[in-house]
C-alpha cells in the first residue's frame, strides 16, 4: 500500500492521471494530482529526486524535531509550574500502561503466543493502543492548555489551536484516500491504515506550523545579531583555544612529526599507486587531527565558562545568545580555516615533491633498462603514465552500459564468471558478446535491453518506463573552432535545421561551405607535403607538416578504459588478451575501429579521431568486444569514459580540503550545541559519539534507521548474545524473549528516528575522488556545503534555544 | 588541611622515587635474562624504527586490536582488488608484530601467489612475486633465527618463479632484473642470474641455520619462556627429510633447466658447464644422503635400555654397510654402546629398514643416479641432441629433427643401460617418453612413415607420455612454433605500442 503512495508522490501529473486510469480509479485527475502533492509534502518518508526533494525532507525532519522540542518545552514548563490535574493524571498513567500492554499484546500475537480477537478488522491490541494513545493525548492537551492559560501565553495558545487544525487536515486526507481507495486492486485499505496515514500527514503539518513559528522567532533574533559582536566572540574563542589549550600548536606539531616519518609507515608498492596512497593518507591525517582538535575545543568552552562563571561578564552585556553560539563557531572555524590551509599547503608541497621525484625516478629507471629489459621498461613507462594521469582532475563523460551475450541476446549484465567481486561482468571472447556504452540522451538500460530485443525481432520499441538519462558528449569541448571538423559539424546542424523547415540559413551555410573549401584545400596541400617529407626522410619537415595538420584538425579525443581479464585457459604464454573497440556515430554512421591489448589494472586509452563526433549532437555508441577466444573481458559502466577535460590537480586538492573543512563545521556546531546543556566531560563524549557514529558506524546506523538489522533490536540482540542464538534463528517466545521484544518495540521507533540526527561525515569526504585523479564537480561541492549547513544550522539554533531557556547564571 | 595535603604530596613523591629505584635493578635483571635467552629485539633481527615507534604509540595492549583491524581491512582490500593498498596495510601489520612469523609467511605467500595471479601481464605477475619475496625477506631480516622464513624465501624463488606456467618469461625477467640485492645468493653472496641458483642458496641457508644449532625446538630457548606470539617453527624439525632435500632439488632443477630453453629467448647451455652443474647437484644430493637422522623408534636391548640408532640415507647405496652393522663392534665404535650380537642384528635390521624406507620416500637412488648419468659427456650430448632436434622441429626442418632425435635416443639408451635406478623411475619414463613422442611427431611430419620404427629405443614409454597432460613449463613451450605475425604484431595500436610482448622469433642460433 505504501509503495503506491510513494509512486503517486513521485510521479508527474500526466503520469498520475495515466496511472489513475491504469488502477481503474473513479476519481478526477486533479484530485489524484492534489493527493499526490499532499503526500509529497505531508509524509516524512516520501520524497522526490534532486535538491528539492532533499530540501523538503530536511524541512519535514526539522519540523518534526521542532514540534517535539516545542511540546517538550511546554511539558517541562508545565512541570515547573506544578500543574497537576489529578483526574487526568490517572487517565494518563492508565494510558501509558495501556500502551505498554498493547505493545506486549502485539508482540505476543506476532510470536504466536496468543491469538487476539479483532474488532472490525482491527486487532484488539491495536485498538487498545489507540485508546491508550488517546488517553495520553487527552492528558497532554489538558495539561498544556492549562499551563498556557496560566502563563497567559496567547501566542502559544494560538499555535496550539493551529496545530490541531493541521492534524485535522492530515486526518481528513487520510480518510479521503480511504474513501476513494487510491490503491491498486487487490490491496485492502483498513480503517487503521487511514488513521495512521492521517496522523503521519497531520504530524508533518504540525511540524511545519511549529517550524514556521520558530522561523518567525528566529527572524526577530537574527535581526538582533551583530556581526561585529559575533566576530569579537569568535576572536575570544580563538584566543582561548590558543592560550588555554595550545591546541593549534599541538596539532600542527603532530602533523609535522608524522609527515617527517611517513616513509617509515607508508611504502607504496608500485609507483603507479603512489599518489593515491599519499593523497588518501594525507587527507585522512589532516581530517583526523582537525577532528581531534575540534572534539577537545568546541564542547569544552561553554561549560567551563559557565562553571568558572566567566560567562556572567558576557551575558550581563547586551549580547544575544545566538551570538554566543555563532561567535564560537566562527572563532573555531577561523582557526580550522587557517590550519586546513596550512596542512593543505604543506601536504600539497610534500605530495608534489614526492610524486614528481617518483615519476622522475620511474622514468629514469625505465630508460636505464630499456635496452636489456624492454618488458620492464614498458611496464615502468606505464606506471609513470598512470601516476601522471592521477595527478590531475579528469572530468569523465560516462555512458550507459548494456550488453549482448555470447549469442547476441541483449542483456542488462554480462556473463558472471563466478568472481567474488561482482562489480564487473564479462563478455566472452570471439563471440558476438559485447559491452555497449551509449552516450546522448539515453533510455534506462532496462528499457534499452527490452527495446534492443524488440528491434532484433523486428518489433516496434515501446516507450520507456524508467527515467531517461542525459549522457551527451560535450561536442563543443572537442571540436575547436576553425578546424575542418568544427565546420563540418556546424554545417551538419544547420542543414538539419534547414531540412526541418527553418529558413534564412542559406547565407550562413554558404559562408561555412566557403570556409570548408579553404580548409580542405589546405588539408590536401599539407597531406601532400607530409607524404613528400616522409618519402624524403626529412624528419624536421615531417614534424612541421604534422604540426600544421594539427592546426587544421581538432585534436583526437581520449576514451579511457580499465577492463579486467578472466582467462579460461592460459592461452599462449605471454600473449595479452585483445579487445576490439568500435566508436560509432549513430547519426552519420561514421565509425572508428581498433584492436588493442588489454592491460589489467592499468588505464588503457584510445585516441579517437574527432571526425566521429561530427553531427553526432552528443550521441555516440562505443562497443567493446573481446577478440581472444576462450578468454573473457570484465567490465562495468564506469570502466569506460570519454575524457572531457583535464583540470588542475591543485584546485581539486583544495576541493578535497573543503570536504575536511565542512566536516569540521558540522562537528564544531555539534560540539558547541552539546556544550550548551551538558557538563564538559559528557559534552566531550557526546561529540566523540557523534563523530564515530557519523564516520565509522554510519552504515550500521542506517540499518538501525530502517530497522533492517538481523537479530532484532538491542534487547533481542542482547538476549541472543547471552543465549548463544545466532542472528537468524527463530526464537521460542519465552517470557524473556517476549519481554525483550516488547522493550525493543518501545525503544526502536524512538531510536531509529534519532539516527537522522547523526550526520554522514564520510559522505563529506571527497578525498577518494581526488586521489583517483577525477575532478570533484562544483555541484558535488555545493551539495556537500548544503548538507553541512543542513546539520550545522539546526544544531546551532537548537543550542541557542537551550541556552536561552537555561539559567546560565545559576 | 594544608599540612595534610603537603604530607600526602611528599608521600607520593617518596613512592615515586622508590618505585623508580626498584625499576633500575629490575631492568638490569630483565636485560640479562633477555640476553641469556636471546630474546632482545636486536638479537632476534634487525630493529625497525618505524615498528618501534608504532608499537610505542599503541602502548602494548592496543597492538593486538590494531593488528586485527588491519588484517580484516587487508582481506577486504584484497576482495575489492585494491592490491597496493592491501600491501601497504599488510606492511603495517608487520610493523606491529614483526616477530609473529605467521604474518610474514601468510602474507608473503598471498602476495607472491594469490595477488600475482590476479594480474594478467607476466611482467606485472613478476612484480608482485618480487613484492612477496621482498616481503618475506624483510621478515628474514627481522627474524634472523627463523629457518621457516628462509625456507619460504627459497620456495618462492624456486617454485613460484621456476614452476609457474609463465616460468620462462618470469625467469627472463629475473635474469634481466637490475636489482642486485634481489639476486644475491645468501650463502656465498654472489649475484646470480638464475632463480634456481638463488633459491638453492636460500634453501641451503635455511638448512645451515638449523644445523648451526638455531633449532629452537631442541634448545633450551623454548623452555621457561612464556611467549605472547610464540615462534612456531615448521621447518627443520628433526627428521624433516623434505626440508633437507630442497637444496639438492633446486640444484638439480638448475642443472636440468640449463639444457632446455627455460629462459625466454635464451638458448640452452651444454658442454662443460652443464656437466659441472650436474656435478654440483650430485654433491648436494650426497650432502643430503650423508646427514645422520635418527630412527623414530626405539629398540630395547638386552640390558633393558632403549636404543635409537642413526640413519644415513646414503647407506642404502651400498648394502655391505649393513653387513658390518651386524657386529657389536660397529655399535661400540659408532654409538659407544655395548650390545650382544643378537641385538646388534636387530639394530642393524631396524636401521636398514629406515634407510630403505626414507631413501625410497625421497627417491634418493633416482636423483643420485640421474645426476651421475646426466653429468657424463654422453648424457649432456644426448640432451643437446634432443634440444637441437626440438629447435629443428620448430624451424619445420623435420628431417634434421628426426636425425637428431634418433642420434640422441641411441646415446641415451646406451647411457641409461648403465643407470638402472634412473632409467626405471617413472619420472624418467615420462621425460624420455616425451622425447619419443616428439620424435614420432617429427617422423610423421617429415613424411617418413605413419609410425616410428619398432626398434626405436624406449618405445614402451611413448604411451605414458601420450597420456600425460601435465607438462613441465619448460617443455610446454618448446614445441610451439613461433607464428610469424602473431596477434602482437598483427594489431597495430594507434600509438607506438610497447605493451604487447612480441612473439619469440624462431631461435636458430647455434648452441654452445
Amino acid at each position: 500500500m505504501l509503495d503506491t503512495f510513494l509512486l503517486l508522490a513521485q510521479a508527474d501529473a500526466p503520469q498520475q492521471a495515466q496511472q489513475a486510469q491504469q488502477i481503474g480509479l473513479d476519481m478526477p485527475a486533479w484530485l489524484l494530482n492534489f493527493i499526490g502533492w499532499v503526500y509529497l509534502f505531508g509524509d516524512p518518508a516520501y520524497t522526490t529526486k534532486g535538491i528539492f526533494g532533499s530540501l523538503l525532507t530536511w524541512l519535514k525532519i526539522i519540523g518534526l524535531f521542532s514540534l517535539v522540542a516545542w511540546i517538550g518545552a511546554r511539558i517541562l514548563g508545565a512541570i515547573k509550574d506544578r500543574i497537576n490535574l489529578p483526574a487526568l493524571s490517572g487517565i494518563a498513567a492508565a494510558g501509558l500502561l495501556g500502551g505498554i500492554v498493547s505493545v506486549l499484546f502485539q508482540v505476543l500475537q506476532s510470536t504466536g503466543r496468543i491469538a487476539l480477537p479483532s474488532v472490525a478488522g482491527v486487532s484488539a491490541g491495536a485498538v487498545l493502543g489507540l485508546v491508550s494513545m488517546l488517553a495520553v493525548l487527552v492528558w497532554l492537551e489538558a495539561t498544556l492548555w492549562v499551563s498556557m492559560s496560566r502563563r497567559k501565553a496567547q501566542g502559544d495558545k494560538f499555535l496550539f489551536v493551529v496545530m490541531h487544525f493541521a492534524l485535522a487536515l492530515g486526518l481528513f486526507f487520510g480518510f479521503l484516500v480511504y474513501s476513494y481507495a487510491v490503491v491498486p486492486e487487490g490491496i485492502k485499505l483498513t480503517f487503521m491504515d487511514a488513521i495512521s496515514q492521517g496522523v503521519r500527514i497531520g504530524l508533518t503539518f504540525m511540524g511545519y506550523t511549529s517550524l514556521l513559528m520558530l522561523a518567525f522567532r528566529l527572524v526577530m533574533e537574527f535581526s538582533g545579531v551583530n556581526p561585529i559582536r559575533t566576530l569579537a566572540i569568535g576572536w575570544l574563542a580563538r584566543k582561548e583555544a590558543m592560550r588555554r589549550m595550545w591546541a593549534p600548536y599541538v596539532v600542527l606539531a603532530v602533523f609535522l612529526v608524522v609527515l617527517a616519518f611517513t616513509h617509515w609507515f607508508l611504502q607504496p608498492p608500485r609507483p603507479a599507486e603512489m599518489s593515491r596512497l599519499f593523497v588518501g593518507t594525507l587527507t585522512l591525517l589532516c581530517s583526523l587531527l582537525i577532528t581531534l582538535m575540534i572534539i577537545f575545543l568546541s564542547p569544552l568552552s561553554l561549560p567551563t565558562d559557565i562553571q568558572q562563571q566567566t560567562i556572567y561578564t558576557i551575558v550581563s552585556k547586551p549580547v544575544s545568545r545566538l551570538e554566543l553560539i555563532w561567535g564560537r563557531i566562527v572563532g573555531y572555524m577561523g582557526l580550522v580555516t587557517v590550519i586546513v590551509a596550512l596542512f593543505g599547503g604543506i601536504s600539497y608541497i610534500y605530495l608534489i615533491r614526492q610524486v614528481n621525484s617518483t615519476i622522475r625516478a620511474t622514468v629514469s629507471e625505465a630508460d636505464s633498462v630499456r635496452a636489456d629489459n624492454p618488458l620492464r621498461a614498458a611496464q615502468l613507462d606505464d606506471q609513470a603514465e598512470q601516476l601522471t594521469a592521477r595527478m590531475s582532475a579528469r572530468v569523465p563523460v560516462k555512458g550507459s552500459l548494456v550488453f549482448r551475450d555470447s549469442r547476441g541476446v541483449p542483456q542488462i549484465k554480462g556473463i558472471d564468471v563466478g568472481q567474488e567481486l561482482e562489480y564487473r561482468t564479462h563478455v566472452e571472447g570471439a563471440t558476438p558478446s559485447k559491452g555497449i556504452w551509449r552516450f546522448g540522451v539515453v533510455s534506462h538500460p532496462f528499457d534499452e535491453v527490452r527495446n534492443m530485443a524488440a528491434r532484433d525481432a523486428g518489433r516496434t520499441p515501446t516507450p520507456p518506463a524508467y527515467p531517461i538519462q542525459d549522457r551527451r558528449v560535450p561536442v563543443d569541448n572537442f571540436l575547436r573552432p576553425g578546424t575542418i571538423e568544427y565546420v563540418d559539424n556546424q554545417l551538419f546542424l544547420l542543414k538539419g535545421r534547414q531540412a526541418q523547415g527553418t529558413t534564412g540559413l542559406e547565407s550562413r551555410i554558404e559562408a561555412l561551405n566557403t570556409e570548408k573549401r579553404t580548409l580542405s584545400a589546405k588539408d590536401a596541400e599539407l597531406q601532400l607535403a607530409l607524404k613528400n617529407a616522409q618519402a624524403s626522410g626529412d624528419s624536421a619537415a615531417v614534424d612541421k607538416a604534422e604540426a600544421a595538420l594539427a592546426e587544421v584538425h581538432s585534436d583526437p579525443f581520449r576514451v579511457e578504459m580499465s577492463f579486467t581479464i578472466y582467462r579460461t585457459t592460459k592461452g599462449r604464454i605471454g600473449e595479452p588478451v585483445f579487445a576490439a573497440i568500435k566508436v560509432i556515430n549513430p547519426v552519420t554512421g561514421e565509425q572508428y575501429e581498433n584492436t588493442f591489448p588489454v592491460r589489467e589494472y592499468y588505464t588503457d586509452y584510445q585516441l579517437v579521431p574527432p571526425s566521429v563526433l561530427v553531427g553526432s549532437d552528443g550521441f555516440l555508441n562505443i562497443e567493446v568486444q573481446c577478440v581472444s577466444s576462450t578468454q573473457y573481458l570484465g567490465m562495468a559502466e564506469s570502466d569506460l569514459f570519454i575524457l572531457a577535460s583535464n583540470g588542475s590537480f591543485f584546485w581539486n586538492f583544495v576541493r578535497g580540503l573543503v570536504g575536511v573543512w565542512l566536516q569540521a563545521l558540522v562537528l564544531t556546531s555539534i560540539g558547541v550545541f552539546a556544550g550548551t546543556f551538558l557538563s564538559w566531560p559528557v559534552a566531550l563524549l557526546t561529540t566523540i559519539a557523534f563523530f564515530i557514529g557519523g564516520q565509522v558506524a554510519y552504515g550500521y546506523l542506517q540499518e538501525l534507521a530502517f530497522q533492517a538489522q538481523f537479530g532484532g533490536g538491542p534487547f533481542e540482540s542482547l538476549y541472543r548474545l547471552i543465549s548463544h542464538d545466532n542472528q537468524m534463528s527463530d526464537l521460542t517466545p519465552t517470557v524473556a524473549v517476549v519481554t525483550a521484544k516488547t522493550f525493543d518495540s518501545l525503544v526502536m521507533p524512538v531510536m531509529s528516528r534519532l539516527v537522522y540526527v547523526v550526520p554522514n561525515f564520510a559522505s563529506l569526504d571527497v578525498s577518494n575522488t581526488v586521489a583517483d585523479g577525477f575532478a570533484v564537480t562544483g555541484s558535488q561541492v555545493i551539495g556537500n556545503v548544503l548538507m553541512a549547513l543542513a546539520y550545522a544550522l539546526p544544531f546551532s539554533i537548537a543550542g541557542f534555544f537551550v541556552l536561552k531557556n537555561r539559567e546560565v547564571a545559576a | 588541611m594544608n599540612n595534610l595535603l603537603n604530607d600526602r604530596k611528599i608521600r607520593y613523591w617518596i613512592a615515586i622515587i622508590v618505585l623508580f629505584a626498584l625499576m633500575f635493578p629490575y631492568r638490569e635483571w630483565l636485560t640479562r635474562k633477555k640476553d641469556k635467552l636471546e630474546l632482545g629485539e636486536a638479537t632476534l633481527g634487525e630493529v625497525d624504527t618505524g615498528s618501534f615507534m608504532l608499537k610505542l604509540a599503541l602502548l602494548g595492549g592496543a597492538r593486538g586490536v590494531a593488528a586485527n583491524v588491519l588484517w580484516t581491512r587487508a582481506i577486504e582490500l584484497q576482495r575489492i582488488q585494491e592490491w597496493d593498498r592491501m600491501k601497504t596495510t599488510v606492511n603495517l601489520i608487520t610493523k606491529l608484530q614483526p616477530h609473529f612469523l605467521a604474518v610474514w609467511t601468510y602474507q608473503s605467500w598471498n602476495l607472491a601467489y594469490n595477488v600475482s595471479v590476479e594480474w594478467d601481464a607476466p611482467e606485472d605477475k613478476y612484480d608482485w612475486i618480487k613484492q612477496g619475496i621482498n616481503f618475506v625477506r624483510d621478515g628474514v631480516l627481522k627474524n634472523q633465527k627463523s629457518p621457516d622464513l628462509q625456507w619460504d624465501t627459497a620456495w618462492y624463488y624456486y617454485h613460484k618463479l621456476g614452476f609457474a606456467d609463465e616460468a620462462i618469461i618470469l625467469r627472463k625477467l629475473f635474469r634481466d632484473d637490475k636489482d642486485e640485492a634481489f639476486k644475491e645468493n645468501p650463502v656465498d653472496k654472489r649475484i646470480q642470474n638464475d632463480n634456481f641458483q638463488v633459491g638453492a642458496g636460500w634453501f641451503e641457508s635455511a638448512v645451515n641455520l638449523v644445523d648451526n644449532g638455531q633449532d629452537r625446538l631442541s634448545t633450551a630457548m623454548e623452555r621457561g619462556v612464556e611467549y605472547v606470539d610464540a615462534p612456531i617453527q615448521r621447518k627443520g624439525r628433526a627428521g624433516d627429510l623434505a626440508f633437507r632435500s630442497m637444496p639438492a632439488h633446486a640444484s638439480t632443477r638448475y642443472a636440468a633447466s640449463l639444457e632446455k630453453e627455460s629462459i625466454k629467448d635464451v638458448p640452452a647451455t651444454f658442454g662443460e658447464l652443464a656437466r659441472q652443474e650436474w656435478g654440483n647437484a650430485l654433491k648436494a644430493w650426497e650432502r643430503f644422503g650423508d646427514y645422520s637422522y635418527e630412527t623414530p623408534n626405539d629398540i630395547q636391548v638386552a640390558d633393558g635400555s632403549m636404543i635409537r640408532t642413526k640413519v644415513r640415507i646414503a647407506d642404502g647405496e651400498n648394502y655391505s654397510t649393513f653387513e658390518k652393522m651386524q657386529s657389536p663392534e660397529f655399535w661400540k665404535n659408532e654409538q659407544g654402546i655395548d650390545v650382544n650380537p643378537e641385538d646388534a642384528k636387530r639394530l642393524a635390521d631396524n636401521r636398514k629398514y629406515w634407510t630403505d624406507r626414507w631413501g625410497t620416500q625421497m627417491n634418493y637412488p633416482y636423483w643420485t643416479d640421474r645426476c651421475k648419468a646426466e653429468g657424463t659427456a654422453q648424457g649432456v650430448l644426448a640432451r643437446q641432441k634432443f634440444y637441437e632436434g626440438t629447435k629443428a622441429y620448430r624451424r619445420t626442418d623435420f628431417e634434421s629433427a628426426v636425425a637428431l632425435y634418433r642420434d640422441g635416443l641411441n646415446i641415451w639408451k646406451d647411457l641409461l643401460a648403465r643407470h638402472t635406478n634412473f632409467s626405471d623411475d617413472d619420472l624418467n619414463k615420462k621425460d624420455t617418453g616425451l622425447i619419443v613422442k616428439r620424435f614420432k611427431r617429427a617422423f610423421i611430419q617429415a613424411g617418413m612413415g605413419d609410425d616410428i620404427p619398432k626398434d626405436t629405443p624406449f618405445l614402451d614409454y611413448l604411451k605414458l607420455a601420450e597420456m600425460d597432460t601435465s607438462v613441465d613449463p619448460f617443455d610446454a613451450q618448446e614445441m610451439i612454433p613461433a607464428a610469424p605475425g602473431g596477434p602482437g604484431e598483427r594489431e597495430p595500436a594507434p600509438k607506438p605500442d610497447t605493451r604487447s610482448p612480441q612473439p619469440a622469433a624462431p631461435d636458430a642460433s647455434p648452441v654452445k
